[in-house]
């Protein structure tokens, strides 16, 4: 366990933890929760810099976007009554499948989830739906859209600041549909999805998978086939076959490519169908007033 | 390196390798109450209080609780209020070898010092990091809450 660990630094702002990170770079890495860093077995790692007193633990909303330090815990995240308010409850349904465990919750913190993340990341999946960005610092900062970020997923010396998540429309409807094996596990695949109502017409559909290749994906073709057009049950089908016909997923000990294939539809229909019943909730509750 | 931390109330300054863990930091005192178990983050055995938060002290470098507090079972009065809650895992009989109680009780600690009346979904979350690998069947949520109840004075 971090066997040749020989120093460890508590930098006091931004700039210095940044030095730290760029004059040692290989051996050296970030800690701010640990709960991942203390489990692994790294014997290349003989100095850490513990950037959990940068001021980066917050939640803030500003000019239309919610701001999360990446410092915040997971938990911070899924009890911010923001958070519960404005995305339909997927943040928070995301970031509690990402642990099950309240306690890895406490501790886990949102920028060590998003820099380590593996093929199965419920957060990140949410974020790509919601088109969220992340702030990074490192000589000048600047922001990456959050599936370049997901796909180049290198941070250069630079550190991860905040990720930036938009607010949604009065109009938005979100979608989570997990699947695990035994119902309390961490889900296998899950199925994010976002959509606005005009008139009943869909815009900015948004359709993201975890669990089925080794980055979560958007599946556009789906999300084209939806654009513009009405939210009824059958072109709810529609769009799940076109995930099952274009997803190519990952064959493993967990699951066949063929199981994962047929559950990816599931659960994309599933997430979709959601929506249609809090769109459809919305406008008798409308219809009662 | 040196950290200044408070133990069980005591403040203390001890010297500590880089890289420790919590865990070892809190035997090396004597707290023995905090159980070694998978070492995975599955189990909730070596739970302990860090700042009001459940965290697992196995997963925790010592070095990171600098300036924190740090609760363990040890600082539980058994004799007063957490009477009833010892009761109640005493009177559940799956519960065979009692290694993982200390655990279940720091999680129940952490929620009740943040809840005063916890419903009983907070009480199942605050326990989803705690498993017994000796019971047959489900922990018994509602006795727990009915010692929750007897704590806070409620005796419906």
């Amino acid at each position: 366990m971090l066997s040749n660990l020989q120093r460890y630094y508590r930098p006091k702002s931004i700039s210095e933890a940044l030095a730290l990170l760029q004059k040692n770079s290989g051996t050296i890495l970030i800690i701010s929760g640990g709960t991942k860093l203390v489990l692994s077995q790294n014997d290349t790692v003989h100095e850490l810099v513990d950037i959990s007193s940068l001021k980066l633990n917050y939640i803030k909303e500003d000019m239309g976007v919610v701001r999360v330090g990446s410092t915040s815990p997971l938990q911070k995240i899924i009890d911010h009554p923001t958070i519960k308010k404005l995305y339909g409850g997927i943040l928070c349904e995301a970031t509690r499948l990402t642990h099950r465990s309240r306690m890895l919750r406490n501790c886990s913190t949102i920028g060590g989830e998003l820099v380590t993340t593996n093929s199965l990341s419920v957060l990140y999946c949410a974020l790509l739906v919601l088109q969220a960005q992340v702030r990074i610092a490192g000589g000048e900062e600047f922001a990456l859209a959050m599936n370049i970020f997901l796909n180049k997923k290198t941070l250069a010396g630079g550190l991860l600041m905040e990720i930036l998540v938009p607010h949604l429309k009065r109009d938005t409807y979100t979608g989570i549909a997990p699947i695990s094996t035994d119902g309390k596990s961490s889900p296998l695949i899950c199925a994010c999805v976002r959509l606005s109502l005009q008139n009943g017409v869909c815009k900015n559909v948004k359709i993201a998978l975890t669990g089925t290749e080794k980055v979560p994906q958007r599946f556009q073709n789906a999300e084209t086939l939806l654009e513009d057009r009405k939210l009824t049950s059958g072109n709810i089908e529609l769009a799940a076959d076109a995930v099952y016909k274009s997803i190519k997923p990952i064959s493993d000990n967990l699951a066949s490519q063929e199981f994962r294939k047929e559950v990816s539809r599931l659960v994309v229909k599933k997430a979709l169908n959601q929506c249609l019943e809090s769109a459809e909730d919305e406008s008798m509750g409308l219809a009662n007033r | 390196m040196k950290i200044s931390s408070t133990i069980n109330s005591k403040p203390k300054t001890l010297e500590v390798r880089a890289n420790l863990t919590l865990i070892e930091l809190l035997h090396s005192q004597g707290l023995w109450s905090v159980k070694q178990g998978c070492e995975n983050g599955d189990c909730g055995n070596c739970t302990v209080i860090v700042d009001g938060q459940a965290v697992y002290s196995c997963l925790m470098l010592a070095v990171q609780v600098e300036g924190k507090s740090i609760e363990t079972f040890e600082n539980i009065d058994l004799s007063k209020d957490y009477a009833y809650l010892k009761e109640t895992f005493m009177h559940y009989g799956d519960i065979e070898c009692s290694y993982c109680v200390a655990g279940f009780m720091m999680s129940i600690k952490a929620l009740l010092d943040a809840i005063r009346d916890p419903t009983e979904e907070e009480l199942c979350d605050s326990l989803t990091g705690n498993t017994c690998r000796c019971v047959k069947r489900a922990l018994p949520i509602a006795d727990l809450m009915e010692a929750i109840r007897k704590m806070r004075g409620d005796f419906i």
